[in-house]
């Protein structure tokens, strides 16, 4: 039998730097780590790598689609391929698999697939379906997007992220939220991975749900551009916060490497939010993905070219 | 934007730490974001100036209005504070 967690939440939630500490901790051992990007190139991956080296369990990127509609196939082979290896081998206990979905994939989706195929249904137990939620950035989304209010209301965890960054009082109110969505589900506060209990606001403040999901026809796309060694930090910088501001709604996700002159930053962004940027662990390749809402990716590029001319042609 | 939300944004200098973490290095990456958003500010008549010895910028209108500010993510606020707009990157430059 395989016991699989499946880690769910919307794009730059905080799931992979979640998921990475989690490895690092998980006493049991974990086999087989799946993680899906919805951008063609992933990054997570790469950058899960070391903590699941760390962990002793192979990395099974899936890129180019949500597991819950495009790739569910792609899911379902990985998935029989490893009920295959521990059938063939001699398996002293039960297989621990991690899938850790794309922003913008449906849980019930997955948790619908894994129940319907016959071979799954007998070899695989989805143990803990973990929804990460922006500490600071989760309660807009909660309001204004129903598809990140369908993933807290099927969690069984449900993980606010980026604690240390939250102000007095606004975890426990957006814990209030998530309460109102989903009513057993166990609620945790995570700085960088580490948890701590968080008590849901009483009496919750009121939220207005007001997307329904028919309000603008999401257009979500991706696309890759490649920075030039020596792209000028100050020129990305500038034009990410300008981008991000002008369009919170629309630049959804941006998550890659900027090779500056300084040396390769791993930078982030999430919505109208930027995550402090870090030194870029290796073996992630040069380039930034990302991921649009009604957002021409040509406009995209070209504006990137024209206001960050050090990242090259 | 929404009435329940705050305004999106960041609440932390992410410009001043993806800097080299050296005097040199934060006074380096303050000229270069000076210079940058001098190019960019320029269609809307605004000039920006990191005065040395000084670890702000000067956001000044074509008139000689000036906001200080101390870091990246201020400057959007100084610009619409000093023209009544903002700058959309999408938007062809004129």
């Amino acid at each position: 039998m395989i016991d699989a967690t499946l880690v769910s939440g919307f794009l730059g939630a905080g799931k992979t730097t979640w998921l990475a500490e989690h490895l690092r901790r998980h006493e049991d051992g974990v086999d087989l780590v799946v993680v899906n990007d919805f951008a063609d190139q992933g990054v997570d991956d790469a950058l899960l790598r070391e903590a699941a080296w760390e962990a002793g369990a192979r990395v099974e990127p899936i890129v180019g689609g949500c597991l819950c509609c495009d790739r569910d196939g792609a899911l379902r082979r990985v998935l029989h391929a490893e009920i295959g290896r521990r059938h063939r081998g001699d398996a002293a206990r039960d297989g621990r698999v991690v899938v850790e979905t794309s922003g913008l994939a449906e849980p019930h989706r997955i948790t619908r697939m894994l129940a319907d195929d016959p071979v799954l249904r007998t070899n695989l137990s989805l143990r803990s379906l973990v929804v990460v939620v922006d500490g600071l950035g989760g309660r807009r989304l909660l309001r204004h997007r129903h598809g990140v209010r369908d993933q807290v209301a099927v969690a069984d965890r449900v993980v606010l992220s980026r604690a240390d960054l939250a102000r007095h009082g606004e975890l426990e109110e957006l814990a209030a939220t998530v309460r109102r969505l989903n009513a057993t589900a166990e609620l945790v506060a995570s700085t960088l991975g580490t948890e701590r209990p968080v008590t849901p606001a009483d009496p919750a403040v009121a939220d207005v749900f007001d997307d329904d999901g028919t309000v603008a026809e999401p257009d979500v796309r991706s696309c890759r551009v490649d920075l030039a060694e020596g792209t000028s930090w100050a020129e990305y910088a500038l034009w990410l916060d300008t981008m991000c501001r002008a369009h919170p709604d629309r630049l959804l996700r941006s998550k890659g490497i900027v090779p500056t002159r300084d040396g390769r930053l791993l930078v982030q962004s999430m919505g109208g939010d930027v995550a402090t940027p870090v030194p870029a662990p290796p073996g992630v390749d040069t380039g930034m993905v990302f991921v649009l809402d009604r957002i021409d990716p040509d406009a995209l590029v070209r504006s990137l070219r024209t206001h960050v001319p050090s990242a090259g042609a | 934007m929404c009435a329940q939300c705050r305004a999106p944004g960041s609440r932390i200098d992410w410009y001043a730490a993806g800097a080299p973490d050296t005097l040199a290095g934060r006074r380096t990456a303050r000229t270069e974001l000076a210079a940058v958003a001098t190019r960019q500010l320029a269609p809307l008549g605004l000039r920006v100036d990191a005065h040395p010895g000084s670890m702000t910028l000067a956001v000044r209108s074509a008139t000689g209005r000036t906001v200080v500010v101390t870091r990246l993510d201020e400057l959007a606020d100084a610009v619409r504070a000093l023209t009544g707009r903002s700058v959309d990157p999408l938007e062809p430059r004129r």
